[in-house]
């Protein structure tokens, strides 16, 4: 579903991803964990198009984002580390700007606002501008609006920040929900422990180098997934 | 106070005028610095000659006859009022609204520190309109009547005492319109119709100054007396610039005391202003299925309801609407009698060029797309997210100042074309070049805000009225009218009005074309790297 092959984005002379490979499958939630700074952010962007890269591609059910871009984000949904919304919008107006993005129809609109956001507790806020929403609530908005278009491929840098334990927990189960369904996830996380339970797969990185990957069994052998990391981390010091 | 707080301000000011648009790690190059340097130098002189020659005019018609009080307190009137509308919305946003308040509110900083340090930068502000106005003003005065030291030093006191009484009603207006915005539903349209009608009423009374003076020299002493009844505070700095001790020690009270019942007033409100959230009704789940948009569209709706969220970006950049539809109304209602008001008979076949000049000024002032791509700021990702074609979001940015400019535009076309002597052609080019000129504003707008784009603004007025691609559509709008101008002055009274409005609709047609394709091929790469 996501295939990176040999990613390299720099910022002027630094190198933030390094010759990156990762290969996401269909029914996968893949982990992306690294320190800050590691390139995590990058990678997710690039795999977005929002980032332009120096080399490597990157393919989509098989696309490539640098040739068709518009064909890859119409497969996908990318959910970012902060929630930035149109404050001026409210989240129905927000939520059916997403939809005439994606040319998502009237019907399908309106089942699946109506669904995710009863799953999300959101219902009786959509009418409210989003200058009035928490943290959590754009939060949630930007889920639900990831998933109006029923992507195959989603993309979320941190996502259970500024969630409650009950909306991370749906999240979770949404996020299963779609990769039982055949589409694909790809998300990048701090923490371990959800990590550890949640992925199918996971891949470390650091300094923009892939110091490795696979599943979370093959990763963590017999120590926990916060040991590996930090053995890692110490290691390539 | 924190000194770090100040710099921390009039960096971010010093940084929102001169600083770089976009962060890359590449220098400016000598040449640009250089082109940046005569630009500005330009921008100054020509603003302080302009200023000169309005106060030249008003001082060789007051002074000469012995009301030198008149003239100081004229010029005080018109810096306090460019004060309020060159401000208010910098003081509004940077006060209450500026995305920084909690971050700073979380440090060591006690909140009347914070105002403080803004109410100084703001005052800074402030200073450069005062002198813009009254450094002419002075001039022009020292040069028509010799002054003494002691009157200099008066009047230069009595302009910065100014300067505290200008941010103070500045202050409270912006205070007023914050709390609004924390207690109203609508407060956005109410903001903007209190301040649209504020700033009518100043412009009417600034642009009506050259019909006063008149009646100035006419009824001068009356004329005083009312003006000193109604503006104590202006009349005493305009005793003081006469060299009057007494009514300095009056100014000084008159512009203090209020300035400090506005700290004190704000101090008081500033935690609770910043911190709130807009108040947002509660609206219970009603989702209905919606209506289907096109990408276009969609977009096109997303950057109306930004427009008019902004009640700032809505005076700023609207003036020519606003304008259009006033000469309209006035054209229609009094179109015999501005007629008989012609200065010498023939002169009817200057009128179609007129008012395509008017409207087509007016057109050049409705530069909504100059901003657009800014303030997305750090909404950028969703539009780079989505599946939209840049060329769509271009489109949609350039279609917003033509959603509200082009009605304008056609109203106060057909009002002229009833109301006044000319031809079914001549109305056509009344409508079509203005029209162009505000496809032309449009495209080269967004054209400039590519070139010139800011993302990480702490308010919105940064990019609106500060914006270097604000400043650019609004000059380069207007350099791109001179060769039109030239060619009237130099062929005008050769050719007939129907041809010169044809080759002005060609020249702009010619122009949008240009920044059409532009925007089409160019543009859209210079979005897609723009990250």
């Amino acid at each position: 579903m996501l295939k990176i092959q040999n990613l390299t984005k720099q910022y002027g002379e630094k190198v933030a991803v390094d010759g990156l490979n990762l290969h996401i499958h269909p029914g996968e939630i893949y982990g992306f964990i690294g320190h800050n700074g590691a390139g995590k952010t990058t990678t997710i962007k690039a795999c977005c198009g929002i980032l332009p890269f120096e080399k490597g591609e990157i393919y989509v059910d098989g696309i490539s984002i640098r040739e068709d871009p518009l064909a890859c984000k119409r497969r996908m949904a990318y959910i970012p580390d902060n929630p930035d919304l149109y404050e001026f919008l409210t989240g129905i107006k927000y939520l059916h700007f997403v939809g005439d993005a994606y040319e998502v129809s009237r019907e399908e609109r309106k089942v699946r606002i109506e669904k995710y956001a009863e799953m999300l507790d959101l219902k009786k806020d959509l009418g409210s501008p989003i200058s009035s929403y928490s943290h959590g609530m754009k939060q949630k908005l930007a889920i639900l609006s990831a998933l109006i278009h029923n992507p195959k491929l989603m993309i979320l840098d941190e996502p259970f920040v500024g969630l409650d334990p009950v909306a991370a927990h749906t999240v979770k189960g949404l996020m299963r929900e779609l990769c039982d369904n055949g589409g694909a996830i790809f998300f990048s996380t701090h923490v371990l422990e959800v990590a550890e339970k949640l992925c199918d797969r996971i891949a470390i990185i650091r300094q923009g180098k892939l110091i490795v990957s696979g599943s979370v069994e093959e990763v963590r052998g017999n120590s926990s997934l916060e040991e590996v990391f930090l053995e890692l981390e110490d290691s390539h010091e | 106070m924190n000194k770090s707080l100040i710099f921390l301000h009039i960096a971010s000011l010093w940084d929102s005028l001169f600083g770089r648009t976009y962060r890359k790690k590449k220098k400016r190059s000598l040449g640009l610095k250089l082109l940046i340097a005569v630009f500005a130098i330009y921008v100054i002189c020509a603003l302080l000659l302009s200023s000169g020659m309005l106060f030249y005019g008003m001082a060789s018609a007051l002074v000469p006859l012995g009301f030198s009080n008149l003239y100081f307190l004229s010029a005080g009137l018109i810096c306090v009022l460019l004060c309020f509308i060159g401000t208010i919305f910098t003081i509004q946003s940077q006060l209450f609204h500026a995305k920084d308040n909690e971050i700073l509110l979380s440090m060591p900083f006690s909140p009347s520190a914070i105002l403080a340090s803004r109410m100084i930068v703001m005052l800074l502000l402030n200073l450069l309109y005062t002198l813009f106005v009254m450094g002419p003003a002075g001039v022009v005065y020292c040069f028509l009547v010799p002054v003494g030291a002691e009157q200099i030093v008066f009047y230069l006191l009595g302009v910065l005492l100014l300067t505290f009484f200008g941010m103070s009603i500045s202050c409270f207006f912006g205070w007023i319109t914050a709390l609004l915005s924390q207690r109203l539903h609508h407060s956005n349209l109410f903001s903007t119709l209190f301040l649209l009608l504020f700033f009518l009423l100043t412009y009417a009374a600034i642009y009506g100054i050259q019909g006063y003076f008149s009646d100035l020299v006419l009824h001068g002493e009356e004329i005083q007396q009312a003006l000193q009844r109604a503006f104590p505070p202006l009349y005493a700095f305009a005793a003081a610039s006469s060299g009057d001790g007494l009514a300095f020690l009056q100014l000084i009270l008159w512009c203090l005391l209020p300035f400090a019942a506005v700290v004190f007033l704000l101090s008081k409100s500033f935690w609770k202003i910043a911190l709130s959230k807009p108040l947002g009704r509660k609206n219970a789940a009603k989702i209905k299925a919606g209506q289907v948009h096109s990408i276009g569209w969609a977009l096109t709706k997303k950057e109306l309801r930004r427009f008019f969220s902004l009640p700032g970006y809505v005076l700023n950049d609207s003036f020519g609407s606003i304008f259009s539809l006033i000469m309209g109304g006035a054209v229609l209602l009094k179109g015999k009698a501005l007629l008989q008001m012609l200065p010498y008979p023939g002169i009817e076949s200057m009128i179609p060029v007129a008012c395509a000049a008017f409207l087509s000024f007016c057109a050049m002032m409705n530069i909504a797309s100059s901003a657009s791509l800014s303030l997305e700021g750090k909404n950028f990702w969703i539009l780079r997210s989505l599946p939209i074609p840049e060329k769509a979001i271009l489109l949609s940015k350039a279609a917003c100042p033509l959603i509200y400019g082009l009605p304008s535009i056609l109203f106060a076309s057909i009002c002229c074309w009833i109301a006044l002597p000319m031809s079914f052609l001549q109305g056509l080019f009344l409508w079509l070049l203005p029209s162009l000129v505000q496809l032309f504003s449009a495209l080269f707008g967004i054209s400039a805000n590519l070139w010139f784009p800011r993302f990480d603004w702490i308010s919105e007025m940064v990019v609106i009225k500060q914006g270097i691609a604000s400043l650019i559509s609004t000059l380069g709008g207007m350099a791109i009218m001179v060769p039109p101008v030239l060619l009237y002055l130099k062929m005008g009274s050769q050719m007939a009005p129907e041809i010169f409005l044809a080759i002005c609709t060609v020249f702009y047609l010619i122009l949008s074309l240009v920044c059409w394709i532009y925007l089409v091929t160019g543009g859209v790469k210079k979005l897609r790297s723009l990250s």
